[in-house]
């Protein structure tokens, strides 16, 4: 150290040396080059849709809408919302559930009271209308994948069906909730920013027709006896979601010709009504969401009470205590309907008491899959949440023959579901009788499972029905759900309410 | 700006050439200049600065006040400073031996001010900058020099977000004007930018837990607030623009202690606190949980089955009321579990905090070591901290100093999750389950099992006390700085900064804790890294020719960030044994995940510069500028400009007031200048695919990748001017000093998300548009009211006003019409309530539908319906004004310090009111809640004040989802500090000095606030305490 005392010549050279390291590490690699950004853990359009995994990848996401997950986080804006068929109160099949007379909650009194509007639903809790931007993706994927070059064409094609189906199966959600919607199909739309109207129903329908018409030829028929492809779109889906469709549009020469396709394809009723929710890939099955245990099936959990300790052979700590069936929906059973066995009517408590209807108990337990007994306290159980399954089909050709020409050629779609249940043919009803009669037999076959309020709204008895049950805040026009706050603000105009909602 | 960036990029060869001229410089003989300094009472004053006047040219007096001073001027001025004394100049005249005595005055304008890269006399100051000595404060139980910082500097608001220990707070100079951008200031520790001010501690991964971390870390809480020397705060842009792109919310500079020449000194602080809890929720006991249940629930049974008051059917029709505590129960309910009372305690702080100083005029050493060790108020909750520093000056030769800081802090914490969750009742944190769990139900099952509440989700309030939520944090902090003198006039710095932090979080939930949601155990391993690095070199060139002072700053930087983490989580283990130390037992292997993330680095490339100018010492100039690379900035847009310039003018050194009794300073500024904000930037400009969906095929996860992201290829800073005008003023001889600044801040090209419309696969995309502005007003004031010899009394005000509002609005996004377009930034919005509806004749027409206990929504356009037109604007959450207010009193060997803080005229909603909702207790699955539950409407309690069971058809038709039932202006004012100290009067002793105190910390709080504290953003904040502290501070 001695040595830089009065020797500038030192000091230069070692401030030379400093200077020189210093202008190394900057100027090493350039100034312009030192300025990019590199991306570690995330993908760019440089290195994403190269190959079939990429392209699985992809489709994965437009899939995992319908998961039995709590929530989806929306990678386009990082909104959280619960998935479509998840138990929890605030998602697609809940609100269809608890709209109705098949359901009971405490958990939304808006819904269930028929209070809400279109700012009642905010954030997670409005979990059904922002899937609008997954079409969106879909058509983005479509459009992606259709300009892949190093994957072959068959291979393309099967996942560009596959999501076509996705597409129409959000689309066809929508539409149940709120009619029409401005979704985009259109490649040439997404990026585009500007606020386009909703359409009519017609083109609405004929978009979903079309996408799952042509999605047919370029799929399998049915994934039930394929353990590691099962959960894909399959022609079965497709079909169903045709049937779906037709339903709700009320065009029943369709609706007929397309379940009768689907009586083809070797789906069959399963012997035992209880099987169909604990058998996996069993045959009546047209698509149940696939669960493991990170993505479980929540809903054994959320209807057990509290209190439980045992019912017959299930015997298992307390649940959720969410979900309830009102003793009036229980009483449309007939005393031997063996449907009943998946329903718990009276349980024993923790404290060792019997709850039940004469106890106070505020309502039968819809159980549904029964599979349970001897699998633990949960929370979740890998049992694949039931969507469409061949009854619905049968009952739904039943509704279309009758709607069309009376009950004659009908009884016998819906007689073998009731037989199945262990209860007596239908037989010599007018039309309007077998009408009534089919509603509430669909009610009974297909308990929470989502379609109580589809029969509902489509015989026109949705509102009537909750007036009935004191529900007075029910208004006619609250058979679709309000178009949300925020996107009609964001719609500045453009788009247009459901009637009778304010804006 | 053109010439800058090229300057920027080919600058290098030719800085090196001008560098190496000016070494070649050649000597001219020198005449050495000895003394000693002293104070007027004799004692020899040690590190005293002594400087030729108008050069670099110094030295500083040893431990018996001696220095000596090499100069070839023999014509000169010494300028002697040291702080706490004024600041005396003495012109050379030939004299080889100068003996000066200092008068004590701790005058605020012969303090020194850290501008950044170089300190500056406070009366050169142009800017507004306040400077506030750490050491004037109480330093004991607060974790973060930031905590020392409230209510100290007119404009800084630091917002608590809770009093989790060592929690971060949100800190915000001059207001917060980018609405979706970062608004904190940027931290410059001893010369070094941390470009990446945030905490390493790894977040708890909450996707099946529910519950967030529990850690919120100050960053800055690895640094010894005792270390601190000084805190110097630049307010606006004129100061700030040094710092160019990333200054935009303020700078503040923390300077460390450093070594003085002369014998060692070791000083020895410790204290011990005791933290009381203060009130926090008031919560139902047992009878009255029984009574309020059955109450509440037979109001739903009414209201749900449509029985009058609610409706018309007849009771006969339907099941009887089935209450689910029996009115024998009730009786016998008492008080049962105090869940609160359990999970809270009493608190500690042990403090322990040894420095020694001192060298030789070669060598000078400060070194520090701090254990700080906090035992918190929630069970479970504690933190330590474990700090040591280094800092080394080292003279090598007559011209070049070396200077080496080093720190390195370890903290230990044992973390309890509050704040909100994301799910329900299952993923309650333990808070929120002490408040929900029923207090009728004991701890334990008689098997030794957790009980369960009605709602079996809740986890047991007491099984928290087995859950291990540990991190831990490293940091080091490393600046080596090379000062060179090169000739006497100019300076050359190279100063690299090394800032490395890893977190580590160590998480296990026992299986014996019987969380529903992963009842059979869980654990949860994460790292998280943050490394800044940077490298500066700059000249600083001084000279003065007459009455004409010149001082240049120039200089280049290079700055990188690295942020790395990565994290597992292993579900179901057969045993608690392992807790979390042996993850590859778990079994459930699909809930089992592990995630890892590298962010793109940000590199930053830099070139700067700030010239002084002043003539007469009366008229001054300051221009600063800088320009900015940064790789976060888009293609089209790699660098940016930041300018700025002020004016000082010295009024009292004029002729007509240099004779004023009266006026001792006058000092006017103006400033105007530019900076910038790029903190949300990121990638934000790259189009992106993410991973993140899942869907199950099979029963294999398949993972989806969705895009994220579109490309904006524009998207860079956003833009901060700010005008200011301050006058400094000093009356009597500066017994009063301060100053009052006006600032006009606006923020333009503003980091924002154009909203795309909800049916685009992306529903973003990052912009700079729009514009918003802050005005604002700050006045301070420094008065020493008595100074006799044995009683002084000293008072420091300061009081800050602003209103922030938009300026130009994001033309793409559509916005509600009742939103004005020059609103204020954060204004609410929302309905406007009158009450609720007790009685059938109190239903307003235009509520026809409306149920007794609903809340009674104004028609504010009398329109007849209500919709988004009766949406109105309800207040602001800023404050109208905040102050601080100090007095300090030393009577002898006493002294007192009282010091308050407060804000004035927020809006804010009552954070009890969510708790005051009949549908959290009257459900089969019942939850506890607030005491106050008692006034809710019900059909047998029509005089409730608070809305009942029947749900409100009319709130859903309100967009903006808020009303006012619960709102209120809220003021508050806050006893933060009382502080009684004794000095031992010592004459001869190996003890210099010694001193004892109590302190008392966040005594009371006066407010008109309904909720818990005003201060505390967050949902469920970690309690308050109230700190009793008694320590001792000694000298050797």
């Amino acid at each position: 150290m001695k040595s830089f005392k009065n020797k500038p010549i030192n000091l230069t050279r070692y401030a030379v040396l400093l200077l020189s390291c210093f202008t190394l590490v900057t100027m090493d690699s350039g100034c312009k080059k030192a300025l990019d950004s590199k991306v570690y853990s995330q993908l760019t359009p440089e290195n994403f849709y190269k190959s079939e995994s990429d392209i699985n990848a992809a489709v994965i996401t437009i899939y995992s809408p319908f998961s039995s997950n709590w929530d989806q986080t929306d990678p386009g804006n990082g909104n959280q919302s619960a998935s479509l068929y998840n138990a929890d109160i605030k998602t697609y099949l809940l609100k269809s559930i608890m709209t109705t007379d098949e359901g009971g909650t405490d958990w939304d009194q808006n819904l269930t009271n028929f209070t809400f509007g279109p700012a009642t639903y905010q954030g997670l809790g409005n979990s059904v209308y922002p899937f609008i931007s997954y079409v969106a993706k879909a058509t983005d994927v479509i459009n992606n994948v259709s300009q892949v070059t190093s994957v072959s064409d068959n291979v393309k094609k099967k996942y560009l069906a596959e999501t076509k189906v996705l597409r129409a199966w959000l689309m066809f959600v929508l539409y149940d909730f709120f009619g029409p919607v401005n979704a985009k199909t259109d490649p040439a739309t997404l990026s585009s920013n500007t606020i386009t109207p909703r359409p009519t129903a017609e083109v609405y329908s004929a978009q979903i027709e079309s996408d799952l018409t042509s999605a047919i030829p370029d799929l399998p028929a049915k994934y039930n006896t394929d353990n590691t492809n099962w959960g894909r779109m399959s022609q079965g889906m497709a079909q169903m979601l045709l049937l779906k469709l037709y339903m709700q549009n009320k065009q029943w020469a369709k609706a007929e010709a397309t379940a009768k396709t689907i009586t083809t394809m070797g789906y069959s009723l399963m012997p035992n009504y209880a099987d169909v929710f604990n058998v996996k890939q069993n045959n009546e099955l047209i698509y149940s969401v696939p669960t493991n245990s990170s993505s479980p099936n929540y809903w054994m959990q959320e209807v057990l009470p509290g209190d439980f300790a045992s019912a017959g052979n299930i015997t298992r700590g307390p649940g959720w205590a969410g979900y309830y069936m009102p003793w009036a929906f229980y009483d449309k059973y007939e005393a031997a309907d063996t449907r009943k066995n998946t329903i718990i009517a009276s349980y024993t408590t923790s404290a060792g008491k019997i709850a039940n209807r004469a106890s106070g108990l505020r309502g039968a337990i819809p159980l549904k899959y029964t599979g349970i007994a001897g699998l633990g306290d949960g929370p979740g159980y890998n049992f694949d949440v039931v969507v469409f399954r061949y009854a619905e089909v049968l009952l739904s050709l039943a509704e279309a023959i009758n709607e069309q020409r009376g009950p004659a050629d009908a009884y016998q779609y819906v007689n073998m579901v009731r037989s199945r249940a262990g209860v007596s043919a239908f037989s010599g009803m007018s039309t309007d009788q077998f009408r009534t009669a089919l509603l509430d037999e669909r009610g009974r076959e297909l308990y929470c499972e989502g379609t109580r309020r589809q029969d509902l709204v489509r015989q026109g008895l949705l509102i009537s029905n909750a007036i009935a049950r004191g529900k007075t805040s029910a208004q006619p026009y609250m058979t679709l759900f309000p178009i949300p706050s925020d996107v009609m603000i964001q719609g500045n105009g453009i788009i247009k309410q459901n009637p009778g909602y304010s804006n | 700006m053109q010439h800058f960036t090229f300057l920027l990029k080919k600058s290098w060869p030719l800085l090196l050439l001008f560098q190496l001229i000016i070494f070649s410089a050649a000597y001219a003989q020198q005449i050495t200049i000895s003394g000693t300094v002293t104070s007027t009472t004799g004692e020899p004053l040690i590190g005293v600065s002594v400087l030729l006047k108008g050069t670099s040219i110094g030295a500083q007096t040893d431990v018996k006040g001696n220095y000596l001073l090499k100069t070839a001027n023999t014509k000169g001025t010494l300028v002697f400073t040291y702080i706490g004394f004024n600041t005396k100049e003495e012109s050379i005249d030939g004299r080889n031996k100068i003996n000066v005595q200092l008068t004590d005055n701790s005058k605020s304008l012969n303090e020194v001010v850290v501008l950044g890269y170089g300190t500056s006399n406070k009366r050169d100051v142009t800017g507004s900058v306040v400077s506030v000595k750490t050491s004037d404060l109480p330093q004991v139980a607060v974790t973060s020099v930031n905590n020392m910082l409230q209510g100290q500097a007119a404009g800084l608001t630091l917002g608590t977000r809770s009093a989790q220990p060592g929690g971060g707070l949100t800190v915000s100079i001059r207001g917060s004007l980018s609405p979706n951008g970062d608004n904190s200031p940027l931290y410059v520790i001893d010369g070094v930018p941390i470009t990446s001010n945030a905490s390493a501690v790894p977040a708890l991964n909450d996707k099946d837990l529910g519950f967030y971390g529990g850690v919120d870390q100050d960053p800055l809480s690895s640094i010894n607030p005792s270390d601190i020397q000084s805190v110097d705060v630049l307010k606006d842009a004129s100061a700030t623009a040094i710092y160019g792109a990333a200054a935009a919310n303020g700078v503040i500079l923390v300077t460390t202690k450093r070594g003085k020449a002369g014998k060692a000194v070791v000083s020895y602080s410790g204290s011990y606190t005791i933290q009381d809890p203060k009130k926090y929720f008031d919560l139902l006991d047992a009878t009255g949980f029984e009574t309020q249940q059955v109450r509440l629930a037979h109001d739903k049974y009414l209201y749900d089955n449509s029985l009058p008051p609610y409706g018309n059917t007849a009771p006969s029709a339907v099941a009887p009321f089935t209450p689910l505590f029996t009115q024998d129960q009730i009786n016998n309910a008492g008080k049962g579990t105090d869940w609160l009372g359990l999970i809270m305690r009493n608190g500690s702080v042990n403090e322990q905090n040894i420095s020694v100083s001192g060298g030789t005029d070669k060598t000078k050493i400060f070194t520090s070591f701090n254990y700080y060790d906090n035992t918190a108020i929630l069970e479970n909750s504690n933190f330590k901290r474990y700090s040591g520093r280094v800092n080394i000056d080292q003279q090598l030769g007559d011209r070049v100093k070396f200077s080496l800081n080093l720190t390195f802090s370890q903290i230990n914490s044992a973390n309890v999750a509050t704040g909100s969750n994301s799910g329900g009742a299952e993923k309650y944190n333990e808070l929120q389950s002490a408040y929900t769990f029923a207090p009728n139900i004991g701890i334990y099952n008689p098997d030794g099992t957790y009980t369960k509440s009605y709602d079996n989700l809740i986890t047991n309030p007491a099984a928290f006390f087995i859950i291990q939520n540990q991190t831990t944090t490293n940091r080091f902090i490393a600046s080596p700085n090379i000062e060179v003198k090169v000739t006497d006039d100019l300076k050359w710095n190279t100063i690299v900064g090394v800032d490395k932090q890893t977190g580590e979080l160590n998480f296990y939930l026992p299986a014996k804790a019987q969380n529903y949601q992963l009842p059979d155990g869980m654990a949860q391993l994460a790292t998280n890294h943050i490394e800044n690095y940077s490298a500066e070199s700059y000249l600083t060139y001084t000279k003065k020719i007459k009455d004409n002072s010149f001082s240049v700053v120039g200089g280049v930087g290079y700055y990188k960030t690295i942020n790395k983490s990565f994290g597992l989580e292993a579900v179901d283990f057969f045993t608690d044994a392992f807790g979390y130390n042996n993850v590859g037992a778990a079994s459930d292997k699909d809930r089992s995940f592990q995630n890892s993330n590298r962010a793109p680095d940000l590199i930053k490339l830099s070139g700067y510069f700030r010239a002084n100018y002043s003539f007469k010492d009366k008229y001054l100039l300051t221009v600063t500028g800088r320009e900015d690379g940064e790789s976060y900035f888009a293609p089209n847009r790699k660098y940016g400009f930041f300018p700025g310039a002020s004016l000082g003018w010295r009024i009292a050194q004029e002729d007509f007031l240099k004779e004023s009794k009266v006026i001792s300073n006058l000092k006017l500024r103006v400033g105007y200048g530019t900076s910038g904000n790029s903190t949300i930037l990121g990638t934000n400009s790259l189009p992106l695919y993410g991973t993140g969906p899942q869907y199950v095929i099979g029963t294999t996860n398949l993972p989806g990748v969705g895009l994220t992201q579109i490309a904006n290829p524009n998207l860079s800073w956003e833009t901060d001017k700010t005008i200011n005008a301050g006058l400094d003023y000093g009356f009597f001889n500066d017994r009063i000093t301060g100053s009052l600044d006006v600032y006009q801040k606006s923020a333009t090209d503003l980091l924002d998300y154009d909203k795309l419309p909800v049916n685009n696969a992306v529903g973003r995309v990052a912009t700079n548009v729009g514009e918003t502005r802050s005005r604002g007003i700050e006045f301070s004031i420094l008065s020493r009211n008595v100074i006799s010899d044995d009683f002084k009394w000293t008072t420091n005000f300061n009081i800050s006003a602003y209103k922030n509002y938009w300026v130009q609005r994001n033309p793409a996004t559509a916005y509600a019409q009742y939103i004005g377009y020059n609103d204020p930034i954060r204004e609410i919005y929302g309905w406007q309530t009158n009450g609720i509806i007790h009685n059938t004749s109190q239903i307003p027409s235009y509520m026809p539908g409306a149920k007794l206990g609903n809340i009674i929504y104004i028609n504010h356009n009398n329109d007849g319906k209500l919709d988004i037109n009766d949406v109105v604007k309800l207040g602001n959450p800023d404050p109208k004004f905040s102050l601080g207010f100090g007095n300090t009193f030393t009577y002898k060997n006493f002294d007192l310090y009282v010091f308050m803080y407060g804000s004035f005229g927020m809006y804010m909603t009552n954070n009890y009111g969510a708790y005051y909702d009949p549908t959290i207790i009257n459900v089969a699955n019942a939850h506890n809640t607030l005491a106050g539950i008692s006034n809710v409407f019900t059909a047998d309690n029509p005089n409730g004040i608070y809305p009942g069971y029947a749900s409100n058809p009319y709130t859903g038709s309100n967009p903006s989802t808020v009303n006012n039932f619960y709102g209120q202006k809220v003021n508050f004012l806050r006893l933060k500090n009382i502080t009684l100290g004794y000095k031992l009067p010592i004459k001869q002793s190996f003890i210099k000095s010694l001193r004892f105190f109590v302190d008392l910390q966040n005594l009371a709080v006066i407010t008109n606030y309904k909720g818990y504290d005003p201060e505390f953003t967050e949902v469920n904040p970690y309690p308050q305490a109230t700190s009793t502290t008694f320590g001792v501070n000694a000298n050797f």
